[in-house]
């Protein structure tokens, strides 16, 4: 087993370097010497899918056959499973050395005191950060200190079944706007039977999209939700039109398909179109996972804004994730050290191959574009599709407040589901009017 | 004779000698793992039903609140213990009537007897498990085998969605019935104890099938019945891996097992850990579980025949 497992591991090694130029010198690790680390053994974590993770698997393998000294203990969950366990090691004070962090939750991180305040590494030069823009350095900053470095950017991205829109004729725009979304939509569930979904169910991401379309950069405050119960009754109103006119999920129908595991979303997975969808609200770095899935089908896919009123507002770039390193790491420099190697390493960014969205440090992503796209095809597309929203975007909002999380679990996730409901027993502006109160009252007891 | 032998030595030795020390020493990893896992947890949880806890931080002591907010406004909670109780007082008496119709149909000398009750059993060993969740969502999914199969004789039915509001419920009642082999295991030993010359003299009396079945047969089963509906119930009110991981609750909470909505509120997906909430949804729980034991105990006398 063991034997079979290393020949995998460097069959992955050996495909993906095969792809490199010539072997650079050394690894990108900054000031610190990995090698006089002695033996360690290095806690990673993430959220991710299965692309992400034998990417970063096989990274972490060639960082080891340059340093034998340290082995990695990997760890890799779905994006629902992960916020919980990591939760858990963080009460046990035994969180991994690394762990991806996301631009919404790491202000909590950061003041529970579970991140290491990188400032200093970055000062002293072990943790280069000069080839990444300021802005996005910044996004990082919690208070007076950097808790995370940005591990790629990206932005809301609707993914769509270009087999399928080439077939029927339809051209899907650039900049789409809900009306011509929900256009689209009619006419792909007449001619096909094939449907939508709205995003996950228990995400803030759709109803702020919303709301900053309608103007609001910040959509939570402090005290709840800044949109008023008129302006939310329209986000609602929207989903409840959609799923009268048939070409939108219900709930019945929503919970009869798996939308967290992204191999088994309905835009690639189902064997019959009326549980298949023709496009997913999912973020630009994601096509990758999606593509690999779609082949199975023959599909390619295509990549649009998601939809909204006014998409210049609406749409952001955005640090797709980031990594931290946690205070429960008993080697700070040698974290940094690897910290240093996935951001500024060519060689980890090429095996990484932008899956996390295209690299922060401008010189890598340049260094990396034609290895990358010779082993994934969507990578021009994603470098295309950001450099269109780089012009036609607004900046991003404010990390989410701490309540935000109970917020889509308790709320969110309900309203969603009623507002869904083939028949619903509630109207738009209760959704809404719930939405708003419900959040107030959970903002002030948190 | 050893015992003897070590009284007379002295010390430490003696002491170790003494029978009662052995015992001791040998129910040692029970008591541990007793204390650590069962009786100290339980406490704590007692405690942190009073608190406002977040496993990150302190606990903060904030009385019956949280009782409080339990029982006047959390719809999710009426709507978990009803969905719990429905799973439970339906599909328990479901698994045991199903159980006891294998048992009687094994109940016989034949050869392959043996095989078909360890095939029959092997659904309740493995039942419980996370693959068999998973295989049982593709089962039922809209173009899974189950669909697969009714089309052919409805073929109105084809695409039928098994986890919309109402059916999804089912699904999982289905699982747990699916899982009748350990109460079947214990009926068909307790048939083999059922005296042959109670059936030989109500046949002499004139007794057809049924009413030997009816006047002898189950009489003589009640207490069998009554242990394995008890260890049933209680099973019942506390599945979890089922729930979490065939529907998750969806849609709209209608398969949200009680289990599943306090895990949900100890070990949030996001947001922080309302883990005093939980420790309190918990008691709660142990309250009703007992309430319900304790009722079908009082039932007991009305019912079931002991020789």
């Amino acid at each position: 087993m063991k034997k079979l497992l290393a020949l995998v591991i460097a069959l992955v090694v050996v495909l993906s370097l095969s792809v490199l130029p010539a072997m650079a010198d050394g690894l990108n690790v900054g000031t610190y010497d990995p090698a006089s680390a002695g033996e360690y053994e290095m806690g990673f974590g993430w959220w991710g899918n299965q692309v992400r993770d034998e990417v970063t698997k096989a990274a972490a393998d060639f960082f080891t056959e340059n340093y034998p000294n340290i082995k990695f203990n990997l760890n890799s969950q779905v994006w629902n499973n992960y916020w919980s366990l990591m939760s858990t090691y963080a009460a046990n004070n035994d969180l991994p050395d690394i762990m991806q962090q996301d631009y919404a939750f790491i202000e909590q991180w950061a003041q529970a005191g579970d991140l290491l305040d990188l400032t200093p590494y970055i000062e002293s030069g072990a943790l280069d950060l000069s080839k990444v823009p300021q802005n996005i350095i910044d996004t990082g900053k919690v208070g007076e200190g950097i808790y995370a470095v940005c591990a790629g950017v990206n932005a809301p991205a609707l993914l769509y079944n270009k087999t399928l829109t080439d077939e029927l004729g339809i051209e899907v725009p650039k900049n789409i706007t809900w009306d011509q979304f929900a256009e689209i939509s009619r006419k792909v569930f007449a001619e096909k039977g094939v449907g939508a979904v709205y995003g996950e169910g228990n995400s803030e991401n759709q109803p702020t999209y919303y709301a900053r379309g309608l103007g609001y950069t910040a959509f939570w405050g402090d005290e709840g939700i800044n949109a008023s119960v008129e302006q939310m009754t329209g986000y609602y109103q929207r989903i409840m039109d959609a799923v009268a006119e048939g070409w939108m999920f219900d709930t019945d129908k929503m919970a009869g398909v798996n939308l967290t595991d992204l191999a088994q979303s309905p835009l690639v997975y189902g064997t019959t179109n009326d549980v298949r969808t023709w496009a997913a609200f999912a973020f630009s770095n994601q096509i990758a996972a999606f593509q690999t899935a779609a082949n199975a089908d023959g599909i390619e896919l295509g990549i649009t804004n998601w939809a909204s009123d006014d998409p210049v507002a609406s749409n952001y770039m955005k640090p797709s994730q980031f990594f931290s390193i946690t205070t429960d790491t008993k080697n700070p420099d040698l974290a940094v050290a690897f910290l240093n190697y996935l951001i500024n390493d060519v060689q980890a960014n090429t095996i990484l191959r932008a899956e996390r969205g295209v690299p922060a440090n401008g010189d890598v992503a340049a260094a990396i574009a034609d290895e990358v796209t010779k082993v994934d095809a969507t990578y021009g597309l994603v470098v295309d599709y950001l450099a269109f929203v780089a012009e036609n975007s607004s900046p991003i909002f404010p990390p989410l407040p701490a309540y935000s999380g109970q917020v889509n679990a308790d709320v969110i996730q309900r309203l969603t589901e009623e507002a869904h409901l083939l028949n619903p027993t509630v109207t738009a502006e209760e959704c809404a009017k719930d939405l708003i109160e419900s959040t107030a009252e959970i903002a002030s007891e948190y | 004779m050893t015992a003897s032998r070590a009284k007379k030595r002295s010390g430490f030795s003696a002491w170790i000698g003494e029978e009662s020390t052995a015992g001791y020493v040998f129910s040692l990893p029970f008591i541990i793992g007793f204390l650590m896992f069962m009786a100290i947890p339980m406490v704590l949880s007692l405690y942190y039903s009073f608190c406002k806890y977040d496993i990150q931080t302190p606990p903060t002591f904030i009385g019956l609140q949280n009782y409080i907010k339990i029982f006047t406004s959390d719809k999710v909670f009426t709507k978990a213990l009803r969905v719990t109780c429905y799973y439970a007082l339906i599909g328990t008496p479901l698994k045991v009537i199903f159980a006891l119709m294998v048992a009687l149909i094994l109940n016989h000398e034949s050869r392959a007897v043996g095989l078909y009750r360890a095939v029959y059993y092997l659904p309740s060993i493995i039942g419980g498990s996370v693959a068999v969740a998973i295989l049982w969502r593709r089962l039922f999914e809209s173009n899974g085998t189950i669909n697969a199969i009714f089309s052919n004789v409805f073929p109105s039915l084809s695409g039928y969605n098994w986890f919309s509001e109402g059916p999804a419920i089912w699904v999982l009642i289905i699982l747990t019935v699916w899982q009748f082999g350990s109460s079947m295991l214990i009926f068909l030993s307790a048939l083999k104890q059922i005296p042959r010359e109670l059936y030989e003299a109500s046949w002499v009396d004139g007794a057809n099938g049924f009413q030997q079945f009816a006047n002898v047969t189950i009489p003589m089963l009640t207490p069998t019945i009554f242990f394995n509906l008890v260890q049933q119930t209680i099973n019942s009110f506390l599945a979890f891996t089922q729930c979490k991981l065939i529907t998750n609750g969806q849609p709209r909470n209608s398969t949200l097992f009680y289990t599943v909505y306090q895990y949900n509120k100890a070990f949030p997906a996001q947001g922080k850990s309302q883990m005093g909430y939980a420790s309190a949804l918990a008691w709660i729980m142990l309250v009703i579980v007992s309430v319900v034991t304790m009722l079908l105990f009082k039932s007991r006398s009305k019912w079931v025949f002991d020789a």
